[in-house]
């Protein structure tokens, strides 16, 4: 191992040995499990949902959790030349010594990593490849909701929050195991009767004569038709890790992190998150004073994250911050808050938290025009925009990152101008500013392309051709420049056309996913990487095309490959949304007694919509 | 202010961490242990730590030494009990002491350092590497510029080099100049010396501050005896 480690870059990556970290004999363990992350220690290890499920199933009776993350590509090569597997960071354990895999399913560009580690983990990448003495793979994640590119790869997927369904499962498997651990295919029928567990070789996926997708159905009695995501109801009592791992090596997001709430009523109609996560479930402010205390004084860390999907919408933030900043005094200890929305009150916390720092804030106004804005449902106004803005150039003397996405559905030419527009004024407050000096930039402006998500109401609309998204790129980028001051950075029209080909793919994908990994595609998401030619052609030799993915714009009424595994959210409700983002019109949020009628079940906002 | 000198070793695979991954775990080491450190002023206000020479990546060391300055004054035995608890084995604390905040620091005062390399095997030819090594007026070496690789001449920071075959083993000795006013790091010479087949192993024995009578360690030891026996 000392070998190993003095042959790579950032060697930390593999070490393991952190503080917090749970070391103990795998021989002892029940059932052992193994947590992937797809990409490098430095990504993953700044996954909050890792360490969620790390700590919960450690503390399971008889069960003990490893991580494993990607190898980067030097250790790749040495793992392969020596013929070493992939192992563990704790007990440095082969990963096909494990009882089972699990791997978290965040990000597309993320795929061909798992079957890197299945591949260098010495496990057969397809499920129907595997053997009693094969761990099982599982998965789980918001990219669960449509793992039909990956089903012929994984055994089973959580749908869902996996804090009461993973230990279902872990119990189950542990019966299977003291059974004499024979009969993979018995395990499995019995796992998928578990709610929110899906078992994808149980289910056969049908395409008319032109190729297009006719609907799937179950091959066996316990295969559910939908399967329905599992919800935990109460989050003041599902588990949160005391203390994280404290890393030795530098990490994406290397601070203490409390998840303040979990779900987004804000309905902004591009984005998953809004609608797989509902219903909005807050930590109350007292179990997370408690919890901050625990984790800062576990870890060492000088920076706390009040996470969420948008955090300023907590209903008791002040109150928070408050307990927070009395908590901590004189400790040094740097309060963030990194998703906020457009108004001047959470722009002022967040820059005074930030006490002067050159950290500054992110404002997302995702379009241009307030008709734009309208259609996607993201109810803020541009003197919403200008004037948070202003607090942050003005009263803070703080740098300005804004965030646009090109490309939603019915923009046009006027809705990039109004995006150039709305950058103008804001940079025109920067100067007019008092005390400013001249420096660096003080905005940032950075678009990401529109990718169709699935379970949204935009998962009938298709992404942009990429001539015409490199087209509006560079209009955009010319008018920018007409502003001082403003620097421009956009996403990478490759990778989010291949985004947008897996997010809303098929099971065919499946093969394109393996050939692309076979032609050397690995840990996509990096720019020095990826390569999108490597994909073209994988996608060529299965007779796809990547425009009939991204650019697929089904019927309402037509099968969708995701139409089995269920969010909990009527069809209908997002046909509706989708309807409205048509005619601009906007969906309150669902907050203070209004309903919006997704059909959500165990929701207390939609209790009180009806009992109106 | 209070300040206080820390003694620690850097054991086995611990030595794949780099310098700012040290850094980083001490500091947070300090906080967990909840020792009332003093920070720097500012918007960005940092720990007031020191490390008395960096080690690079690879090398093991029996005595790294890090200054940091506290805002109360602790027994030293607390302290260093305190961060045992918090650190793991392989960096483990063996001494704290007080030091004079007003003394310039430890890193200002280092000038050279003690290795010892162990090679799988001593060979005849090893030995006239190293001898001809010591005899050489100039051993130029590349170093990574900022545009590109300059040339460096090591060997004025090459003090003393001493061989010696333990049961078949060889064991060099190197002691090297280091600091703010240039040095050679390890890695460097054994390049010049013949490829090994087995694996090479570094270990930085102590680093060394000039004394009234020649160099001392910063716990005021002097050089080990064997040096008499060098080239």
């Amino acid at each position: 191992m000392a070998a190993l480690l003095a042959a790579v870059q950032r060697p930390a990556r593999y070490l393991g040995q952190e503080i917090n970290s749970i070391c103990r004999d795998p021989r002892q363990a029940e059932v052992h499990l193994a947590l992937a992350f797809p990409d490098l220690y430095e990504v993953g290890m700044s996954h909050l949902g890792l360490k969620i499920l790390y700590a919960l199933a450690n503390d399971l009776p008889g069960v003990y959790v490893e991580r494993v993350f990607a190898p980067a590509a030097d250790l790749e090569q040495i793992l392969r030349k020596e013929k070493i597997p992939l192992f563990s960071l704790e007990s440095r354990t082969a990963l096909n010594r494990f009882d089972l895999v699990g791997f978290t399913l965040q990000y597309e560009l993320s795929y061909t990593a798992i079957l890197l580690m299945l591949d260098c983990g010495a496990i057969p990448l397809h499920s129907s490849q595997r053997e009693d003495n094969d761990p099982f793979i599982l998965g789980g994640g918001p990219l669960a909701y449509n793992p039909e590119p990956l089903a012929p790869f994984f055994d089973l997927l959580v749908i869902g929050d996996a804090e009461e369904a993973l230990p279902e499962l872990l119990e189950l498997y542990r019966a299977w195991k003291k059974r004499g651990r024979r009969g993979r295919r018995h395990f499995l029928r019995e796992a998928a009767l578990l709610p929110g567990i899906y078992v994808p070789s149980l289910y056969r996926d049908h395409y008319d004569k032109s190729g297009k997708f006719a609907g799937i159905s179950a091959l066996t009695g316990e295969a559910a038709l939908p399967v329905r995501k599992r919800v935990v109801t109460d989050l003041e009592k599902a588990v949160y890790p005391r203390c994280f791992i404290v890393p030795y090596m530098e990490i994406v997001h290397d601070r203490a992190v409390l998840e303040l709430f979990r779900g987004c009523s804000q309905g902004c109609r591009f984005c998953q998150a809004g609608y797989i996560y509902r219903p909005v479930r807050e930590r109350p402010v007292e179990k997370l004073r408690e919890q901050a205390g625990q984790m800062i004084a576990g870890t060492g860390f000088s920076e706390l994250s009040l996470a969420s999907l948008s955090s300023s919408d907590y209903s008791a933030i002040n109150k928070l911050v408050s307990a927070l900043e009395e908590d901590f005094a004189g400790e040094q200890v740097e309060l963030s808050l990194p998703s906020l929305r457009a108004d001047t009150h959470a722009v002022r916390l967040a820059c005074r938290l930030q006490k002067g720092k050159a950290a500054g804030v992110t404002i997302a106004p995702e379009a241009g025009t307030q008709r734009l804005r309208d259609a996607i449902n993201k109810k803020i106004t541009e003197d919403d925009v200008l004037e948070a803005a202003a607090v942050a150039l003005q009263e803070y003397g703080s740098h300005v990152k804004l965030y646009f996405m090109l490309g939603l559905p019915t923009e046009t030419l006027a809705d990039l101008e109004g995006m150039a527009e709305l950058v103008r004024k804001i940079s025109m407050i920067g100067r007019g500013g008092k005390g400013r000096k001249k420096g660096p930039s003080p905005i940032n402006v950075s678009v990401s392309t529109f990718v169709p998500k699935v379970h949204t109401p935009f998962q009938w609309e298709p992404q942009l051709a990429v001539a015409e998204i490199r087209s509006r790129l560079d209009f955009l980028r010319r008018e920018l420049r007409k502003s001082k001051g403003v620097s421009f950075s956009s996403h990478d029209t490759g990778m989010s056309l291949l985004e947008a080909v897996l997010a809303r793919g098929d099971r065919r994908l499946a093969a394109v996913v393996e050939r692309a990994y076979q032609l050397g595609s690995r840990l996509d998401a990096w720019h020095d990487r990826f390569s999108l030619s490597r994909w073209e052609e994988a996608l060529s030799r299965a007779n796809l095309s990547a425009r009939d993915y991204a650019g697929y714009a089904p019927a309402h009424n037509d099968p969708l490959p995701w139409d089995h595994l269920s969010t909990g959210i009527d069809k209908e409700f997002l046909i509706r949304e989708h309807r409205r983002a048509m005619e601009g019109t906007i969906t309150p949020a669902c907050r203070n007694g209004i309903c919006a009628g997704c059909g959500l079940e165990n929701c207390s906002h939609s209790e009180h919509g009806r009992a109106q | 202010m209070y300040r206080y000198r820390i003694n620690f070793t850097k054991e086995g695979e611990f030595a794949c961490l780099s310098h700012l991954e040290l850094q980083r775990t001490f500091i947070r080491a300090l906080r967990r242990a909840g020792v009332p450190m003093a920070y720097s002023q500012g918007f960005n206000p940092q720990p007031r730590i020191s490390f008395a020479a960096p080690l690079a990546v690879g090398i093991e060391s029996n005595n790294e030494y890090l200054e940091v300055d506290l805002s109360a004054s602790l027994k030293s035995d607390e302290l260093k009990r305190a961060l045992n608890c918090q650190l793991p084995p392989a960096l483990a604390v063996q001494k704290v002491q007080p030091a004079d905040p007003l003394a310039p620091a430890l890193a200002a005062q280092v000038e050279a350092a003690l290795y010892l390399v162990n090679f799988s095997s001593y060979a005849l030819e090893f030995a006239a590497a190293v001898q001809s090594l010591a005899g050489a007026t100039v051993l130029e070496v590349e170093r990574p510029g900022k545009d590109r690789q300059k040339k460096v001449n090591i060997r004025p920071f090459i003090y003393n080099l001493c061989l010696q075959n333990v049961s078949g083993e060889g064991k060099l000795f190197m002691f090297l100049a280091t600091g703010n006013r240039g040095g050679a790091r390890p890695s460097e010479i054994i390049d010049l010396l013949p490829r090994q087949t087995g694996p090479v192993k570094v270990r930085r024995l102590s680093v060394f501050i000039p004394g009234p009578e020649g160099y001392i360690t910063p716990e005021g030891e002097a050089l080990p005896l064997f040096w008499e026996r060098s080239y």
